[in-house]
């Protein structure tokens, strides 16, 4: 701030100083002559606040000390617990006049006349002033040290209402040092019951800092009250910073996404080769990810310049596994290797969730996890001795100098295209290094000329201005060629061709990966957009010249239909993007089944169909308990011991079916066993012993209904209650997770041959398409899903049975309601009946309205205000001309009046 | 630009607020007191409002309870300008919907370090 501006600050503050000088005098002699006006305190004191605040901004600190006093003083008496009399007032009106004489003053630090007997009668009146409970900031001594700390930050729903932007508290620890921040969305609820206002995230952060917690805690001043936080300090102090300070946050959620993918492909993989013990092509590709994910953790590590972690680091202990398991793995690739045993292929499903273990504790998901001691010795990886048998580790540092052949000429070819930017040239260095390192360790010294000599070329260019020059690309790839000569003219071994990744086959999304072909659908309707955007100018210039109206309109409806029809292919196109194929929910199965049937001895035969099935991300993320359980119930109850099993005549392997399908604009998964089916007399028991139902109702029950008491809360038929399930608790919660994804689940059981459980799922919670229909001159949506047929019969045609009315529609009998008369309006009579014939397996009747509009699509909100608990609506939508339309819940308008009448 | 209003009964205070945002490249809107401020809002942009906690007439924080209201400024910051002596003022202000406050007398640096805290 320039001298120019104290300046000009400190002349207006001496202005309003004088002014409020006065202002204060008046009022102080006004309160002598009325001391118990309470205005007029109030009055004082604000002026002396003012005085003493303001001068000390513009920097009159002993001024502002001076009138400090005296505020104190009226501060007490504002608050009643001074008298006010003739002495404090004196007391002010002579602060007053030090006020000015400070002011008039030349060096206004200097103390002034009359100062000291002014604050000496000012102590007589407050007796103890209290003390400043100022807050003293430690001062940290001597070198700043860096510490990681584990940051958790779960704002409170209402954070925003406070005005707070929490990116600015992440931007906040940003400025202390390295942050890693990991966002968590798991607290975000359904689209449904979002509240715009409200926050669901919270930030997980891991900070490499010099400032300590104090800084920390600083960060988090305004907002103490509004979330809850905790600051831990890592233990492992040393690994923590070396890694998280010298990894940029980037490279190490890309490594952790990219090896998680890795593990996923390990289970595939694994599993396949232990169907078909002699598949090269599982082989391959199980190695394939392991060398991926050892390549990963070495390039990770080679960023750790001058940092070294200890052993137990976890990520030095992923790659030494990762390594030890490819070791283990490689003989069986060489040619006329034997097929992998059985044994081999337990031993990389655990390493692989050792491997899990510890990419967790490297994404900070977890802390704790240790690699078994048993698996390390299986490995042969006792502490010291990661390295192996010499023929091994050539065979791994063949591997290491193929992969960073591999990046230097990746590089090379992105040279040549003129594309020599930074990270290209970072790139290469840090392939050079890793190279370096493994030469080394493998006392390769014939590599170390080019090498070196390849490094120097990339540090002279990343040092310049311009980058690599013309000489120095030449140099490189000479340097580059000698190289991989020497590399590939090293007898023994496979040769490293072999090593050359060929494209993955299968990589589980478990981010947002969008394919290909749905981004050129996306760009080729907005093309068409663009293009047909056009003809809106050359319509505008007919309507001015005047052309022929008929012609014109016909113009206008054309250009009209086919923007419409591209809206609908880009709303198409983005929800397919939105979509992704059930086998990222599906593949976590086959280890599942595989890891219970043997806990529970038994043998399950699992099949899959249908992975290629769509549904919206959403949806896929919240199905995937639901199904966990289902398929526990299945293989823990449903299944038999194969020895039960071959008793009743039936193969002893069990045989589940996870299924999924498109069926009329849903999803329907389906979990079949061949199990030992449900015993519908035993649930009924069970039902009644609990009270849950009447013992008459019970009896009445068909086997079909019976099933579907597994659904009620608190009911298990389970004998024994096993590690696996049979709580008594869940199957209700799975109903309710998917009824909370708009879906419907069924069961159909046969005693002895076994049970499917059916779910029908929409494909998407955001938009849906509906019949727009009216009862009693209000119109309603009916959600297209849920209805199985439209037609009108004549009145006549229906019949009152029992109080109930019922007609026969395309041969079926179907109870009819009137959803006027659902609504308490009044129906109206006609001739013919307009019925949408309602059919989600356990509901089944006929909703009579007056009329049937249109069909529409819409995006339904979710009412709020109370309002939600009107179960007979799904919620609202707001139609293309601004109405608010109520969309139905049919499930839930009938059993309205089922229950009335029953 | 960043909308900045500053509302303050002390015209050297407001200065001194005004000449520290304005050479940090900040607008800066004055208002003597909490009606003056309520009639500058006319529906405008504003990204933070930086109010003293004593004024005449409706004090900083009924201003604002008053400016969380707005819908327009629901979610906008609010910083309180207090004295040390108000520590049990600064936790009513921020039940009214204060997002932070500086203590009195400041720095020109703090009061742009604290801009910083809550706007972004």
């Amino acid at each position: 701030m320039s001298q120019d501006i104290i300046e000009r600050m400190r002349a207006s503050f001496r202005a309003e100083a004088l002014e409020l000088l006065g202002e204060l005098d008046t009022a102080l002699l006004a309160l002598e002559a009325g001391p118990e006006n309470s205005d007029l305190v109030h009055r004082v004191f604000r002026a002396i606040h003012t005085i003493k605040g303001s001068g000390a901004t513009a920097g009159f600190t002993h001024l502002s000390a001076v009138a400090h006093k005296v505020e104190e003083a009226f501060d007490l008496a504002r608050a009643g617990r001074l008298a006010i009399t003739g002495t404090l007032i004196d007391c002010g009106l002579k602060t007053c006049d030090v006020l000015r004489g400070i002011l008039g003053a030349e060096n206004p630090d200097a103390e002034c006349p009359g100062e000291r007997e002014v604050s000496a009668a000012l102590a007589e009146l407050v007796p103890t002033p209290e003390p400043k409970q100022e807050t003293v900031l430690t001062q940290v001594t001597g070198e700043p040290t860096k510490s990681a700390f584990e940051i958790v930050m779960r704002p409170h729903r209402g954070l925003f209402y406070s005005g707070t932007d929490p990116i600015t508290l992440l931007d906040g620890l940003r400025a202390l040092g390295q942050a890693h921040i990991i966002t968590h969305t798991d607290g975000v609820p359904l689209f449904f019951d979002l509240e715009p206002e409200s926050c669901y995230l919270w930030w997980e952060v891991r900070l490499v800092t010099e400032r300590g917690e104090c800084g920390i805690r600083d960060v988090f001043g305004f907002v103490e009250d509004d979330c809850d936080l905790t600051i831990r300090f890592l233990e492992d102090q040393s690994s923590a910073v070396a890694l998280l300070g010298n990894i940029p946050s980037e490279s190490l959620e890309l490594f952790a996404v990219e090896c998680q993918e890795h593990l996923e492909g390990i289970e595939q993989h694994a599993l396949a080769l232990e169907a078909d013990r002699s598949s090269r092509e599982s082989l391959d590709a199980l190695f394939r990810a392991v060398h991926s994910i050892k390549g990963n953790a070495g390039l990770l590590l080679g960023q750790l310049t001058a940092a070294s972690l200890t052993s137990e680091h976890p990520l030095p202990s992923l790659a030494h596994l990762a390594h030890a398991l490819e070791s283990r793995l490689d003989p069986h690739r060489q040619a006329g290797g034997a097929p992998v045993e059985a044994a081999t292929v337990g031993l990389v499903l655990e390493t692989r969730d050792a491997m899990q273990g510890l990419l967790e504790n490297i994404a900070g998901q977890s802390h704790e996890f240790v690699v078994p001691g048993g698996l390390l010795e299986q490995l042969g990886l006792r502490k010291e001795s990661h390295g192996s048998s010499p023929a091994a580790s050539d065979s791994a540092f063949r591997s290491t100098a193929a992969q960073c052949l591999e990046i230097f000429e990746n590089c090379l070819r992105e040279m040549d295209r003129g594309q020599a930017s930074r990270a290209i040239l970072k790139t290469y260095q840090r392939g050079l290094k890793t190279l370096a390192s493994a030469a080394a360790y493998q006392a390769r010294d014939d590599l170390e000329e080019p090498v070196t000599s390849q490094l120097q070329i990339l540090d002279a260019a990343l040092r310049e201005e311009e980058g690599l020059t013309p000489e120095g690309s030449r140099r490189l790839t000479e340097c580059y060629r000698l190289t991989r000569s020497k590399i590939e003219a090293a007898p023994s071994g496979a040769p490293a061709a072999a090593m050359r990744p060929t494209p993955a086959s299968s990589a589980a999304s478990t981010t947002v990966r969008i394919d290909q072909e749905k981004l050129d659908r996306l760009m080729r309707v907005v093309g068409e957009l663009l293009v047909a955007k056009g003809s809106f100018p050359t319509l505008a210039a007919k309507v001015i010249a005047g052309e022929d109206r008929v012609v014109v309109t016909r113009m206008l409806k054309e250009t009209g239909a086919s923007i419409s029809h591209i809206a609908e292919e880009l709303q198409a196109s983005v929800m397919a993007i939105r979509m992704l194929p059930v086998k990222t929910v599906f593949q976590r199965f086959p280890r599942l089944v595989r890891d219970l049937a043997r806990s529970l001895g038994k043998e399950v035969q699992l099949v899959l169909e249908g992975e290629t099935t769509e549904l919206d991300k959403t949806i896929l993320e919240q199905i995937g308990d639901p199904l966990v359980h289902l398929v526990r119930n299945a293989v823990d109850h449903g299944l038999e011991d194969p020895e039960q099993r071959r008793r009743s005549g039936k193969p002893g392997s069990g045989r589940l079916l996870l299924r999924a399908a498109n069926d009329a604009g849903n999803v329907l998964i389906q979990v079949q066993d061949d199990g030992c089916g449900l015993d519908s007399e035993a649930l009924k028991r069970k039902a009644v012993e609990k009270g849950l139902i009447t013992p008459e109702a019970a009896s009445a029950m068909s086997h079909a209904e019976a099933c579907r008491l597994v659904f009620l809360p608190g009911l298990s038929t389970a004998k024994k209650v096993t590690e696996v399930s049979g709580r008594g608790v869940g199957m209700d919660v799975v109903r309710n997770n998917i009824r909370g994804l708009q879906g419907t689940v069924d069961i159909v059981s046969e005693p002895g041959s076994g049970t499917t459980f059916s779910i029908k799922l929409p494909t998407s919670l955001i938009v849906s398409k509906g019949i727009l229909l009216e009862a009693s001159g209000q119109e309603y949506i009916l959600p297209l899903t849920a209805i199985r047929d439209m037609v009108k019969i004549p009145t006549a045609e229906a019949h009152t049975y029992n109080g109930h009315l019922m007609a026969r529609i395309r041969g079926e009998v179907y109870s009819l309601f009137s959803l006027a008369e659902v609504f308490g309006l009044p129906p109206r009579s006609a001739e013919e009946l307009s019925i949408a014939v309602i059919d989600s397996g356990k509901v089944r009747y006929g909703l009579i309205a007056d009329r049937f509009a249109s069909e529409v699509e819409v995006l339904v909100k979710p009412l709020s205000g109370g309002l939600e608990h009107c179960r007979e609506f799904h919620g609202a939508a707001i139609m293309g001309d601004g109405r608010v339309v109520l969309v139905l819940n049919p499930l839930e308008c009938h059993r309205l009046e089922a229950v009335e009448k029953r | 630009m960043k909308r900045i209003m500053s509302i303050d009964d002390s015209p050297s205070l407001r200065q001194m607020v005004a000449l520290t945002l304005e050479s940090a490249g900040y607008e800066v809107v004055e208002a003597s007191d909490a009606r003056d401020a309520l009639s500058k809002l006319a529906g405008r942009e504003y990204h933070l409002f930086l109010t003293d906690l004593n004024m005449p007439g409706m004090d900083g924080i009924e201003l604002t309870k008053k400016l969380r209201t707005i819908p327009e400024y629901k979610f906008v910051p609010i910083v309180l300008l207090t004295t040390e002596s108000q520590q049990e003022k600064k936790m009513q202000g921020k039940a009214a919907g204060a997002t932070g406050w500086i203590v009195k007398p400041f720095q020109p640096q703090d009061l742009l370090a604290t801009v910083k805290r809550v706007m972004r």
